[in-house]
Order: structure tokens, then sequence, then C-alpha cells
């Protein structure tokens, strides 16, 4: 019991923050932070009114779905080399790959900037949407990983015997039976990359502005729970995705 | 077996390391070879090392580098003594109920730690409704935690919260119940079974949730920047004040590369002592 | 008769349904000038009184680039091939200073024929590439000065020494080293301790500021909370946050305020010279300083805006433009890198030190 009393307190504290994000989306006041005034639909329409942030979803979308694409399409074949086989250096290998967890995110953002520098190359949407790839990349490899460790890979030899091609056997029992994976790969990667403020702070320019940064720039020269409504939006929609995911494809998280 | 591998077992790593390389690694090296170049504080013939020399000579910058590790350290302890008891609880929740609970762990992390900490510059404002209940019922004087490192803290357990947990949830749950049963019938009492039996076994879970938490904690900007502030500068929120602000690209270079040198100090170290108690 | 209008109607209708296919490739080539300003009242501002009229005169669109001058002014540094903003707002200092890295250029003078009726102590860029042209636009005065909450704060400020009070230290919401108007308050501190710089840095390290602040957003919280009851912003955002229900007002110092004018000027290598240059000129009109001023508190520059007792009251114009000290931009923008350095390890480790 008093474990379960420890539990939900817990989950109060992790919950609570968004939770007050939600609930001062609706707040009348208009200084931040405000003690609860009156409800309000105000903010979310405003939102309307705001192009930046309108023309910022869509840079944001462009964005995360080019680096989930990407990522994705990196990291089937490295996990399926990863599982099928014991290569020898796998363990590093695989470590390589989750190795851009290692390196801050404002790090990875700078190095970026500084070598489009030295190149005397432009900022644009290739190099923002290259270091959000790098960032997720861990997260797709190691979730196709794990949808794969659970794939009976003597199906697919099946599948050979019985005269089925290379492609075919890809097509029609691999990709089917690690969908999984792949979605959640994929989906998550698309969801870490379209919240992502630090990789982008020193890529962007006006033309790619992200959705975070935005906010960001909001927030410096106005506090309003605009931001809280849109925070709001963004949140309902990433929960939104996962329950999704889980309710479909009964995707597992912890193993 | 082993031996046998073609080279074309490798083939399908490639593209994804050759990415790697290319959009990290070759950027990175561009941030190392400015770390060594001269600016318009530090002037010296490139390459040289002047400018960590410099940053590690000033007590302002040594402060940010000791805050960061200090606050990177005592998030990952509360996590850890948070998260914890909350994995080991969270076992024993039914499958169903439990799966909920997990996604629910990663609402934070799917949000977005921009709208998260937008959460908490309402929660831990004086005015907020966690902090004004206090004040009225007279439990506390005025308490200002914004801008604060206390208010980073916070910020930063909450962030890593889940990541540990998480961590700790997929190696406790492996620990077979029986084996637990098995110990208490042989008159081991709970607090025995827990220090003998699930303590050990979890040991290398709690080593790389502390990596993780420490890493995360280390590397977070967005804490830091709202809820500390310019007297609570953390290296990732100097380097963005040296971009931002200051214009210096050089010093920025050399901040960047002395937290990747921190990291991996920290996670080598920590990863070299604990291996033993792990292994045993 | 009847026959002949309806041919002429659906002709018409074909005309019209027509048209936008017909017009298209004419609005493809319609221009945006790219403004990289301040978010908040600047931006609106702009988008209220300036693009309306800028767009009838130009026909071409505005975009915006909102954010803290810092971070716009690193944008223009990165991409300096290929600016991302044709015309830039910031201070008069980084005006100087963009022009030595750069990534701004001069506008032509005989395109600016607002410019005459511009008060010759807003121009304090004097730096100029020919005898026709002009480093940019002081579309704007500010003061920067001393904001204190009047709910708490009985004895009301009335001199920058305030500012080492016993009663605000710890409740006090200072610049921080990265502010634009620093360099003034290194001045203003040097003055005070007897004249030397060094003299200056040791008396700012012993203030007790609570809250470094670079914009007002940063502070305004702790305001409402009742932790910061003095701080150092300026008046428009000030004048802002009062309308906002904020508990704050603002004095000047018997020493004079910091006068700060703002300009807008022109980023180097933009395609849209000519329409850069009408948006300055727009900037400088009578008729957009008198909305500036009457709607966001910004002061006017122009000799020909006539504002209501009311709103002169409200912004930096008349008058007190005589209680607003000028600072030699230059000297900030030569020392700016040296001095950030020393506030940032001389005196802010004394800050934290409590």
């Amino acid at each position: 019991m008093i474990g379960r009393i420890y539990l939900a307190l817990v989950y109060l504290f992790i919950v609570g923050p968004a939770a007050m994000i939600v609930v001062d989306s609706f707040n009348a006041a208009t200084s931040f932070p405000s003690p609860f005034e009156s409800p309000t639909l105000r903010w979310y329409l405003a939102i309307w009114a705001h192009d930046e942030f309108l023309r910022s979803i869509r840079t944001s979308t462009i964005v995360a779905l080019a680096a989930a694409a990407i990522a994705t399409g990196l990291a089937l074949p490295a996990a399926y080399a990863l599982v099928r086989h014991p290569l020898r250096g796998g363990n590093i290998v695989a470590t390589l790959f989750v190795g851009p967890l290692l390196v801050p995110q404002i790090v990875m953002g700078l190095a970026m900037l500084q070598l489009l520098g030295l190149a005397g190359v432009d900022l644009g949407l290739g190099g923002l949407i290259a270091v959000h790839a790098v960032y997720v990349m861990p997260f797709t490899v190691r979730l196709i990983m794990t949808s794969l460790a659970r794939f009976d890979f003597t199906l697919a030899e099946a599948a050979r015997t019985l005269g089925a091609g290379r492609l075919a056997t890809l097509r029609r029992v691999t990709l089917p039976l690690i969908r999984t994976g792949l979605v959640a790969g994929f989906t998550f990667a698309f969801i870490l990359s379209f919240v992502n403020l630090p990789l982008s702070l020193f890529l962007t320019t006006p033309r790619t502005a992200t959705l975070p940064i935005e906010m960001f720039a909001y927030m410096e020269s106005r506090i309003d729970p605009l931001v809280a409504a849109i925070g709001a939006l963004v949140l309902i929609a990433a929960v939104a995705f996962t329950v999704t995911l889980e309710r479909v494809f009964r995707l597992r998280l912890a193993g | 077996m082993r031996e046998s591998l073609p080279w074309s077992a490798y083939a399908p790593l490639v593209p994804g390391l050759v990415f790697l390389a290319l959009f990290l690694v070759v950027p990175l090296g561009a941030t190392l070879w400015l770390s060594l170049s001269p600016n318009v504080l530090v002037r010296f013939e490139a390459p040289g090392l002047d400018n960590f020399a410099y940053l590690l000579g000033k007590a302002y910058y040594l402060d940010v580098l000791m805050r960061t590790v200090r606050i990177a350290a005592v998030t990952t302890a509360i996590a850890l003594l948070i998260g914890y008891p909350a994995a080991y609880v969270l076992r024993d929740v039914s499958e169903r109920l439990g799966s909920t609970m997990i996604i629910g762990l990663t609402f934070p992390i799917l949000a977005g730690p921009l709208v998260v900490v937008l959460g908490w510059m309402i929660l831990l404002s004086d005015g907020g409704p966690l902090i004004r209940p206090l004040v009225r019922l007279g439990l506390t004087g005025p308490l200002r935690l914004l801008g604060t490192e206390t208010a980073i803290v916070v910020g930063l357990v909450h962030f890593t919260l889940p990541f540990v947990v998480l961590t700790l949830f997929a190696v406790l749950k492996e620990i077979p119940h029986d084996l637990l049963e098995a110990a208490r019938s042989l008159g081991a009492g709970r607090i025995q079974v827990m220090r003998r039996v699930v303590w050990p076994l979890s040991l290398p879970g709690v080593v790389s949730a502390a990596l993780i938490a420490f890493s995360l904690a280390a590397s977070s900007y967005v804490s830091p920047h709202y809820l500390g502030g310019a007297t609570q500068l953390t290296l990732t929120t100097l380097v963005a004040q040296f971009i931002l602000a200051t214009f210096n690209s050089e010093l920025a270079a050399a901040a960047a590369t002395m937290l990747l040198v921190v990291m991996a100090v920290v996670i080598f170290g920590f990863t070299k002592a604990t291996a033993r108690a792990v292994r045993a | 008769m009847t026959h002949k209008i309806t041919m002429t109607r659906r002709a018409m209708l074909l005309g019209a349904a027509a048209a936008p296919l017909i017009a298209r490739p004419a609005l493809a080539q319609r221009a945006t000038l790219s403004v990289s300003t301040w978010g908040g009242v600047t931006q609106d501002g702009i988008k209220a009184y300036v693009a309306p009229e800028f767009e009838k005169r130009t026909g071409a669109t505005l975009a915006y680039d909102i954010g803290g001058q810092g971070a716009r002014y690193n944008k223009l540094l990165a991409q300096r091939n290929n600016p991302p903003a044709d015309v830039f707002f910031s201070t008069d200092e980084a005006v100087i200073a963009g022009r030595r890295a750069g990534i701004l250029t001069s506008a032509s003078r005989k395109n600016l024929p607002n410019l005459a009726n511009i008060h010759a102590w807003a121009q304090t860029v004097t730096e100029n590439d020919g005898e026709g042209t002009i480093a940019g636009a002081p579309y704007t005065l500010l003061a920067y000065a001393l904001a204190y909450n009047p709910a708490v704060v009985k004895d009301k400020p009335t001199s920058w020494a305030d500012m080492w009070r016993p009663e605000f230290q710890g409740k006090f919401a200072f610049a921080a080293p990265v502010h634009s108007q620093m360099p003034a308050f290194v001045t203003l501190a040097a003055e005070l301790a007897g004249g030397s710089l060094d003299a200056g840095f040791k008396k700012l390290a012993e203030l007790r500021p609570s809250k470094l602040t670079v914009f007002w957003t940063d502070w305004a919280p702790l305001n409402k909370s009742g932790d910061v009851t003095l701080a150092t912003e300026f008046d428009y955002y000030v004048e802002t946050m009062k309308s906002q229900g904020y508990p704050i007002d603002y004095v000047i110092p018997k020493e004079k305020a910091i006068g700060c004018p703002e300009y807008v000027s022109i980023v180097k290598g933009t395609k849209h010279q000519a329409i850069a240059e009408a948006f300055l000129d727009l900037m400088l009109s009578p008729q957009v300083q008198t909305a500036f001023a009457q709607e966001t508190f910004q002061g006017p520059t122009n000799k020909l805006v006539k504002l209501t007792a009311a709103s002169e009251a409200r912004c930096a114009c008349g008058a007190r433009v005589d209680q607003l000290r000028f600072f030699d931009p230059k000297v900030f923008a030569d020392n700016r890198a040296v001095w950030t350095e020393r506030l940032n390890t001389e005196v802010v480790p004394h800050w934290r030190a409590r």
C-alpha cells in the first residue's frame, strides 16, 4: 500500500508540470506566471493570428519527417546486421550507434554551425536535418534492434527455401514482422526531433525556424499563456501518438 | 562461425556509420580545431591550448565547470533515490496497468523539455500553486526558487527521472519472483532480501541509470537556461552565451570541448570504479 | 443589348477565373523584405503601423525574424554570403559593430527624405562610407532607467547610486554583462567611484543583484511575486508592464537616464536595397513614429511628430530628452568584448558570493 502511494506521488511529480501547462493555457491572466483568474480560450485562438507559429509548425514537421526517415532508413540495415549475426566487434559498433546520446545536443548544433562556417557553407534545412537525424538515430537503432531480437529468423529462411526471392522475403515476411519496431522508431524519432530546442538553437534562419525556436524567441519578448497553449497542443499530440502506438501495435517500451 | 562471416555481413552497417562520421565526427573536428584557435580575448599562435588555460584559470569559468558537475551529480543521486523504489514498486503492478504506467513515464520526454520547463516556471514561482500554500500556512517564509541552483536541480531531476525509472525497471523485472520467495522461505527478512538479493542483481541497472542521468543532466540546456539564469551558468548555457551574446566562437568551442571531456572522464571513471562491484 | 451584356459578363467571369493563372508569375516575383527585429511590442508595431503602408508603397510584403539582438546578430555573422534578413533592428552600438564586421551596409540619403526632420541627438552613429550615405535610420529614442515596485518601495529611488541601497540588495534585477546597456553602467559606476575604470568595476562588485536580465521577461515574474523591487529597464517595457498590470513604475535618475537611440539598418548583400531604403524611410516618418509613441511608448525622433500630453508623458520625447545622457556608441563598440569579460570574471563572482 505504501508502495502504491509512493508510486502515485512519483507520477504526480512526473505529470504535474505538464498538467500545469494545460491548466495555465486556459488562464485569462495576461502576465505569466499568474494565479488562475478565469477560464478563456483566447490563447488558443491567438495562435492562429501568429503566422510565425503556423509556419514553424510546418518547418518542424518537415525537419522531423526527414530526420526520422533518414534515421530509420539507416538504422534498419544496421540493426539487422547487428542482430542477425554475432558480428566480431558487434558490441563496439552497437555502442558507436548510441554514441550521439553522449554528445550534448547544444554541442552537436555548435559543431555543425562551426563546420558550416569553416567550409563557408550557408545555414539551410540540410544541416538542421542532418543534426536532427544524428540525434534520433540511437533511438531508432535501439527500438528496431529490440523488435528484431524477438524476430524468428528461421521464418525468413523458410520463405527463401520455399522459393521466395530476397526482396520478396524482406517485403512479405521480415518487414511485416518487425513493423512495430519500425513504426515505433520512426514515430519516436519524429516526436523527439519535433520538440527539440538545443539542436536547432544555432542552426535556424528566419526561413527555417522550428516551433521550439519560435517559442523560445517569443518568450524572450513577452510572456503570456500563449506559449502554454502551444505547449499544451504539442503535449496532447505527443500523448495521442504514443497511446495510439501502444494500443495499435502493442508496443512495449521496456524490453 | 565467427571467422566464416563474409564481409557482406558488415555492409549494412556502413551507411549509418558513414552518416555519423560525416555529420557528427567531422563537425566535432571543426569545433576541436576552433577551440585551439586564438580570438579577441585570448591571443596566441595557433594551434594551442591557451583557450583552455584561460577558462580554467578564471574563477568565474571554473565555477561554471564545477557547477555543471555538481548539478549533474546531485541530480543523479536524487533521481536514483526517487527512481529506484518507484521502479521496484512498478514491477509488482499488474501487466496491463504497468504498461500504461510505462507509457505515462514517457509523456514528459515526448512533450519536450521546453513545455515541461514552462510548467516548472509556474510551479516554482512564489505566487505559484506549490509555494504559496506553504507560505500561507506559515510553513516557510517567502521562498525564491526561480533563478537558483535548486530550481535547476528540481527541473533536471524531473527531466531525468523517467529515464532512470525505465532503465531500473528493465533490470528489476528480470529478477524472478521465485528467487525472492526462495530467499524469504529460507528465513531472510525483507531488508535482507533487498540487500543481499535484489540490490546486487540490480547493480548493473543502477550503474547504467546513473550514467544516463549524469549525461542527460550535464548536457541539458533548457532547464539551466530557464530555471537558472545568468548567475547560474552551466557549460551548456555558457556555450550559448559565447555564441549568441559575445560572439566568441573559439571560446564557445573550448567550453564545448571541456564539457565533452568532463563527461567522458566521469563516464569512464564511474564505469571503471563500479566495474568490480557489478561483476561481483 | 441584353445578350451583349451577358456575353460581357461571361467574359468577365472567365477573365476573373483566369486571372490568378495569368497573374501567378507576377505574384511569384513579388518581393519579400525580411525584417530582423525584436518580438513583442516592436514586431506588433511594425505589423500594425508599418506593414500596410509599406505594402501599398512598394508592392512588397514583410517577413519577420524575431529574437534578441545577439541571437539575430549571430545569424547575420553565420550567413554573410546569403543574409537571412534585409533590414536589422538594433542599438546604435550594434550598427557600428555590424559595419566593422562587414554585415551591415549604408543607405542612400536621397532615398530617405524623412531624414531631414530627424533630431540631431538621435544620429549617434556618424560613420558612413560616402558623401550621400548614412549608416542607418534612428527611428526611436528609448530611456534606460530605474524601475521600482511602488507598492513596496516607500522611499522611491532618485539616483543611480540608489542601486547600492541596502534594501534593494538581493531584490534587484540588473542588466546582465551581455546586456546592450551594460557598458553605460561601467562608465556610470566609474564616475560614481571617482573616475577610474578599475574603481568602477570594484563599485559594481559591491552590488547584490538577485537576477541578471537581458529581457524584461527575465524579471517580470519576479516583480509580480515581490522578489524584485528594483530593476534597470527600458522605459517602454516598463510602460508595457504597467499596462499589463505589473506593480511597477520608473524614475529618471538625477544623473540622467541612459538615452538609447535605436536603429534600423540595411544588411550587406541584400537583394532589395531599394525597398529596404523605403522601409527605413517609413520608420522615420511622422505617421509611423506617432503610432509607435502612442501605442508602444517608443519615443519619436522626427521633429514633426505631435503627441497628446498623455502620450508625451509616457515616452522619451519633448523635455525629457534633456534628462537623457547620450553615450558614444563607438566607445562601447571598442570596449565591449573586454568589459564584458571583466564583468564576468571580476564582478559576477562577487555577486554570487553572498
